[in-house]
């Protein structure tokens, strides 16, 4: 009886479609909290104001999901950055549940917060990747390369502007036409010509100049790291090389002046890139040298979320060392932006994108 | 007669739907760091084969239509029913010296046995816990012992298994000199209702079964204890250090927190009516239960779920005031210092914490007693303690004008606020 029991029990279980739980998808929970100012007042402990609690939500979601991809492994990170936008597209595709743990809308205040609760289905979000992953890997040829990072972060600490001068000066130029003379037994071309005069006021009789102050090099280095990962490739920096060369009794003094130059001057000169190079036929310790700067604005108002927006300006190159000499491989000279909730977040989270991006870029561009 | 199908449907529907599907009955389990079964549960470990206590309970169980007998290995976890055990969460025995008896000059060794048990509902399949009801209870045996040889190891293991034999069925059969036939003692005819293990088997029997998802998680979060009474606890405050947490190695905080912890989900499943995840101090928050039935063992993985609510005990301090003495006696008032937190839990972090009622509280017990007596001030803590969880839990549900009074720091109002939002959120119900 009781076995016949068991089975009724079981062939019911599998016609009542929907009352038990997928049990293909493993689930991870997250939690997020959303904040809004509001200004209508409240209403059964939400605001009053049309929309602002699904925006509230919207950003508790947002929260819960950072916290989600905040929990995940550096090489999974690394593939959701490439994938972001389409993941954030599709984003309700990854979320098996979401209820609202918490809200309170303080009327002294004036502010909204909610704390919600996702159940993140981690099978989809895996199988996403490993599909995202099949469609980007290669380069294998880059594999267990190094790469010497010379790359400096840096943010404005005094602007020398230019002198400005009125200046006249006078430019003569010419504009002529040919004139062709052909016959059957000779060819002639004579030239027609009018001079014009003009003259060019203002203008600057010196260059506007920036000294710099170093970034947060920590940060474009665990960029840059990261990048190279992706490759399978690994990354040495100034300091390796310093201890590197003391073994090897080879002078590393230029590295310091190549950082200075980069700080004072703004650019490295010549002469510092002939040591590089030397350097690097004397250590042959790498194969590839991603060198240049990253410059970050001072924080502007985001027009659409009110938070400092901070914008990562990338001129960087890529070289292949070899015992002949570092050869320019490629280079980048971009932009990228990156808000958040305070002007030293939003620097900061632009030269990690910057960093990662441009060198993913250069290394793509090979 | 498709009109009575439907009815039959619907009726069945709606049966489904209260989550009575079965569960299935796995075994015995214990909460273990990693493979450490026997060398923390010495005494259960064997005491389970001793009396082939699984099967024993599944033999009771074997008549129930909602309980499937079975390994965790059994095709019916695969069609999606969740699991149930009993796990046996502590297991400890203290020995502390306490001097001569005065009226006849005797040895009084004190031997304290702390056994702790949950029934634990888990998917096996989401391998995660999905309900559990603890239990713990502390009985101590007073032996003859002198001040040498009142130790844990001079006692024969026998004996020690006999103790917490006593404790899961609720008898008193332990006696010095048993020998290795005292499980004779022991069988599924004389289970008292006041042991462990018939209230517990009452739980498995009684338990409403739920799906791994739709439910928002609860549970004590953390039992912290502040510096002052850490403090007091090792013997640099007013009190010589405590005799059942300290160790040649410090205070063994780890085990008075899930001491403290485990009695705070007792009272707050019993008055709130609530299930609550069990508080365990580990790394990490990977349990590894090894189950034993039929005899296999398995080692599972399961997780905590991640808590919705949390509620957080500090234990602040302890204080004894003297209130008056005669010739003959004297009366003392212990007070223990504390606190409830409950909020909103964010993250793993101990401040990942919305918090939404705090509620601090002096719970006080006084004894009058002859002076010759010999009195441990720890045991009287701890026995104020355990009142103040109590108290605590039970006055959410209804406040006690005098303990409101006495014990409560917080006024009143703020009092009933906090009960009224801790009662909202846990989902309670008359």
């Amino acid at each position: 009886m009781k076995n016949k029991i068991k089975i009724i029990f079981v062939s019911l279980s599998i016609l009542g479609i929907g009352f038990f739980p997928s049990y293909a998808s493993t689930e991870v929970v997250v939690k997020g909290t959303g904040f809004n100012s509001f200004s209508k007042g409240c209403s059964k402990n939400k605001p009053r104001d049309k929309g602002l609690h699904e925006a509230t939500m919207e950003k508790a979601k947002e929260k819960a999901w950072k916290r989600f991809i905040n929990k995940q492994e550096d090489d999974v990170i690394d593939i959701y950055d490439e994938n972001e936008d389409e993941i954030l597209e599709n984003l309700d595709d990854f979320i098996l549940d979401m209820s609202v743990l918490n809200q309170e809308c303080d009327k002294s205040s004036k502010t909204y917060e909610l704390i919600v609760r996702l159940s993140i289905d981690d099978r989809a979000f895996n199988r996403f990747l490993t599909k995202a992953t099949g469609n980007t890997s290669r380069q294998g040829a880059l594999a267990g390369q190094t790469t010497l990072i010379l790359l400096y972060p840096r943010v404005v600490a005094t602007r020398i502007d230019a002198k400005r001068a009125d200046v006249t000066e006078k430019r003569s130029s010419f504009e002529g036409d040919e004139v062709s003379d052909v016959d059957n037994n000779s060819a002639s071309i004579s030239e027609r010509s009018i001079e014009k005069n003009a003259i060019i006021k203002g203008g600057s009789t010196t260059a506007s100049r920036n000294i710099y102050k170093i970034g947060n090099q920590q940060d474009a280095q665990a960029s840059a790291t990261r990048a190279l990962r992706r490759f399978k490739m690994r990354a040495t920096f100034p300091a390796n090389m310093v201890a590197r060369s003391e073994r090897m009794g080879v002078d590393a003094s230029f590295l310091n002046t190549l950082r200075d130059e980069f700080i004072q001057e703004g650019n490295y000169s010549f002469n510092t890139l002939a040591n590089l190079e030397n350097f690097s036929m004397d250590i042959g310790a790498y194969q590839f040298i991603v060198l240049g700067s990253i410059d970050l604005s001072e924080a502007r108002v985001d027009q659409q979320s009110g938070l400092p927006r901070v914008t990562a300006i990338v001129n960087i190159e890529l070289y292949e060392a070899t015992m002949d000499g570092n050869f320019v491989l490629a280079t980048a000279n971009e932009s990228y932006n990156a808000v958040a909730e305070t002007q030293e977040e939003a620097q900061s989270a632009a030269l990690k994108k910057a960093a990662k991006t441009a060198i993913e870029g250069l290394f793509t561009q090979i | 007669m498709g009109k009575y199908f439907g009815t039959l449907l619907l009726i069945l529907s709606n049966y489904f739907f209260a989550n009575s599907d079965p569960v299935i009955w796995s075994g015995i389990g214990y909460f273990v760091d990693s493979g450490k079964t026997s060398s923390t549960y010495p005494n259960l470990t064997s005491l389970e084969k001793d009396l082939n206590l699984a099967r024993l309970i599944s033999d009771k169980f074997s008549g129930n239509e909602n309980i499937i007998i079975g390994g965790s290995g059994n095709i019916s976890s695969d069609e999606g029913f969740n699991s149930v055990l009993l796990a046996i969460t502590s297991e400890k025995i203290f020995s502390n010296y306490r001097g001569k008896n005065p009226l006849d000059d005797s040895h009084l060794c004190y031997r304290t046995y702390l056994l702790g048990s949950q029934v634990v509902l888990y998917s096996l399949n989401d391998k995660k816990i999905l309900k559990a009801f603890p239990s713990t209870t502390k009985k101590t045996f007073i032996d003859g012992d002198d001040k040498q040889a009142c130790k844990n190891s001079t006692v024969s293991l026998n004996l020690h298994k006999a103790r917490f034999a006593d404790i899961l069925w609720g008898s008193d059969f332990a006696k010095i000199g048993v020998g290795s036939n005292f499980t004779s003692n022991y069988n599924s005819e004389n289970l008292e209702t006041s042991g462990m293990l018939q209230e517990q088997m009452e739980k498995i029997l009684t338990l409403k079964n739920v799906f791994a998802k739709g439910n928002q998680p609860i549970g004590v979060r953390q039992v912290s204890v502040s510096e002052y009474a850490n403090n007091q606890l090792t013997g640099k405050g007013d009190f010589s250090p405590h005799q059942d947490y300290i160790s040649e190695s410090g205070l063994n905080l780890k085990e008075l927190k899930e001491w403290l912890g485990a009695e705070f989900s007792k009272w707050l499943t019993q008055d709130l009516k609530i299930s609550i995840v069990p508080f365990y101090e580990g790394e990490g928050l990977t349990l590894n239960i090894g189950t034993t039935f039929s005899n296999s063992a398995e080692a599972l993985n399961l997780k905590k779920p991640e808590l919705s609510y949390g509620f957080d005990y500090v234990l602040r301090g302890f204080r004894k005031v003297d209130v008056g003495e005669t010739q003959t006696q004297k009366g003392s008032v212990w007070s223990v210092y504390s606190g409830i937190k409950f909020g909103v839990v964010l993250g793993e972090e101990p401040e990942d914490i919305k918090t939404l009622a705090t509620i601090p509280f002096t719970q006080s017990t006084a004894e009058q007693y002859n002076k010759t007596d010999i009195i441990n001030d720890w045991d009287n803590f701890d026995e104020t303690a355990q009142v103040g969880i109590r108290e605590i839990s039970q006055n959410l549900i209804k406040q006690n004008k005098n303990w409101m009074k006495e014990s409560s720091e917080i006024s009143s109002k703020e009092f009933r606020n906090f009960a009224k939002t801790i009662l909202s959120k846990v989902g309670y119900e008359k």
